[in-house]
Parts: structure tokens; sequence; C-alpha cells
């Protein structure tokens, strides 16, 4: 039944071919030539040999790297929304008002060092992020390093508004240091989010 | 000149911890009183460069930094420009440290003028 279906297809489409071509041979408005133009059609061939070739070149080597880059923006992205998870925990141990004191030392290095890390590393990849983004987020976790570990001298001690003190390796803040350090921290999420969009504009 | 490295992740400990003995382990103030004086006294005695190499350690709190630098000029009025002709500092984890360090240098010296 399908052979018979197909040679009934051929013979139709057949049919159809040939009335085109007696329709094009007898309308006033087409003319055929029935000498070939050699130069003409080499250059036309050429022509389709090139379109052909960037057709490939897009459709492979330019599609392969955009989906590269796509990939590795995904990688940093994902790097990051991990750096953004460390950011939100160590905030939250801030929010109790008292934090060990090696423990927020570590979690702002870590915080520096892996956003540096991944900046540093995007800087070697083709991904073109500006360098506002490094310079910002270094200010705001040496901001963040100051407000949570910087304790006042012994002269500085008889003040009666101390911000923050470390007793038996454990750092107590006031309220409006709390506040400013949250502050700090909200900042500090917020230009994380702005590298991100960066690093997937770009 | 001759150089005597410090790393205090290996000298003193990975885990530096607040500013003064009081507030718990591994201070400032117990670095600086037991081993960093004596060592940069020495260092200025002896023209020696002293390189201090903050690598290696899970993170410094400011006051830390602040006390053993400073507290060299505040506790043992070391001389500020022979600190600062001795000392060569070391971070390639958190490079924006030396500025700081430079910073409490500083201060603790202007502080210093002001008090005499």
């Amino acid at each position: 039944m399908k052979i018979a279906w197909s040679i009934i297809s051929i013979i139709f489409l057949l049919i159809i071919g040939i009335l085109i071509g007696k329709t094009i041979q007898c309308w006033p408005i087409f003319t055929l030539k029935t000498e070939i133009d050699t130069v003409g059609a080499a250059i036309s061939l050429l022509s389709l040999a090139v379109t052909l070739g960037v057709a490939y070149w897009v459709a492979t080597i330019l599609e392969s790297t955009k989906e590269a880059n796509r990939v590795e923006k995904d990688l940093f992205i994902k790097r990051i929304d991990d750096i953004y998870l460390l950011i939100e925990d160590t905030s939250s141990q801030v929010a109790l008002q008292q934090i060990e004191h090696s423990l927020a030392v570590s979690s702002i290095k870590r915080i520096s060092v892996n956003i540096l890390s991944v900046i540093d590393t995007i800087a070697t990849t083709g991904i073109k992020v500006d360098d506002t983004h490094r310079t910002n987020i270094v200010l705001s976790t040496r901001s963040l390093n100051t407000l949570l570990t910087s304790t006042p001298r012994l002269t500085q001690q008889h003040l009666d508004d101390i911000p923050l003190e470390v007793r038996e390796g454990i750092i107590l803040m006031s309220t409006d240091r709390r506040l400013q350090i949250d502050s700090e921290f909200d900042k500090l999420k917020r230009l994380i989010f702005t590298l991100e969009l960066a690093i997937n504009k770009a | 000149m001759d150089r005597v490295e410090v790393k205090i992740a290996r000298d003193f400990s990975r885990t530096p911890g607040p500013r003064y003995i009081k507030e718990g382990k591994w201070s400032g103030e117990l670095f600086r009183t037991e081993k960093f004086y004596n060592i940069f006294n020495d260092a200025i005695n002896n023209n020696k460069m002293v390189v201090v190499d903050l690598d290696g350690t899970l993170g410094y709190g400011t006051s830390f930094l602040e006390e053993i630098f400073g507290g060299l000029i505040r506790e043992h009025h070391l001389d500020y420009n022979q600190i600062l002709t001795h000392l060569e500092i070391v971070s390639e984890e958190e490079p924006y440290l030396k500025d700081d360090i430079l910073a409490y240098l500083n201060d603790a010296h202007e502080d210093s003028l002001v008090n005499n």
C-alpha cells in the first residue's frame, strides 16, 4: 500500500512539474536563456559556497563558543551563589548579637578570598567584568571585618557605650553595631547580585 | 640586609585571636609581647629585614593586626620610620592587609606625636 502511494505521489509531482514548466514557457513575462554564462555561474557557485561556509560557521563554531561561554557563566554564577549562602549564614549568626571571634574572622576571610578567586578566574576567561565590582566587594568585606572585629584599645575602654567587646573568645556587640553590620551585609549581598548580573550580561 | 621571616600561621597560630590576652586565646598582645617585639627590636638593632607572612591563617581580626603593629610604637616606643625600613609584609591571600597595616602604623605614630 505504501509503495502504491509513493508511486502515485511521484506521478502527481511529475505532472505538476510538467504543468509548471509548460506554464513558464508560455508566460510572456518569463524568458528562458538556452546558453550558460560560465563566469556568472562560477561567481554564483562561489557565492553559494561562501554562504554555506558562513552558515556552517554560525551553526557550529559560533554556536559552540556561545554554548561554552554560557556554561562558564553558569559555573561562575553557581560558585557565587555558594558564597552568597556563606554570607547569609554569617549574617544570621550576627543577628544573635554574639558570635565566636574565630568564626567571625574565618567567615569573612572565606567570603573575601572565595569571591576574589572567582573574579580573578573570570578575568582569565573571555568574560569581561568591570573592575569596580572587585573594588567595591573588597571595600565592603574590609568594612565588615572592621565592624565585626575592631575592639577598643585600653585607653578607649572607659567609654560608656562600647560598640563591641570580646569575652572569652566571643564577640558581643551593641544593637547599634549589629544594625551597622546588618546594613553592610545587605550592601555586600547587593554587590554580589550586581556582579552576577554583570557576568550574565557579559 | 639579612632577612628574618615570621610566618604567623607557623610561628604563632593558624587562628589568631582578639586584641588582648584577657579577651581570648592567641591574642595580638600575646604575640607582640612574647615574640614579635623581640624579633623586631633585634632586627632594628642588627639591621635585618623582618618579613611578616600573613598567609595560611583562618583570618585576622582588625584588632589583632592593629595591636601587633600599632603596639610596637604605642607600647614599646619603637621608631615609626625604623619600623617601615625594616618591615616587609607578605599577603597573597588578602593583599589589602598591607595597606591596613601601614594605616595602623601611621595612626599609632600620629597618636604618639599628639601624646608626646
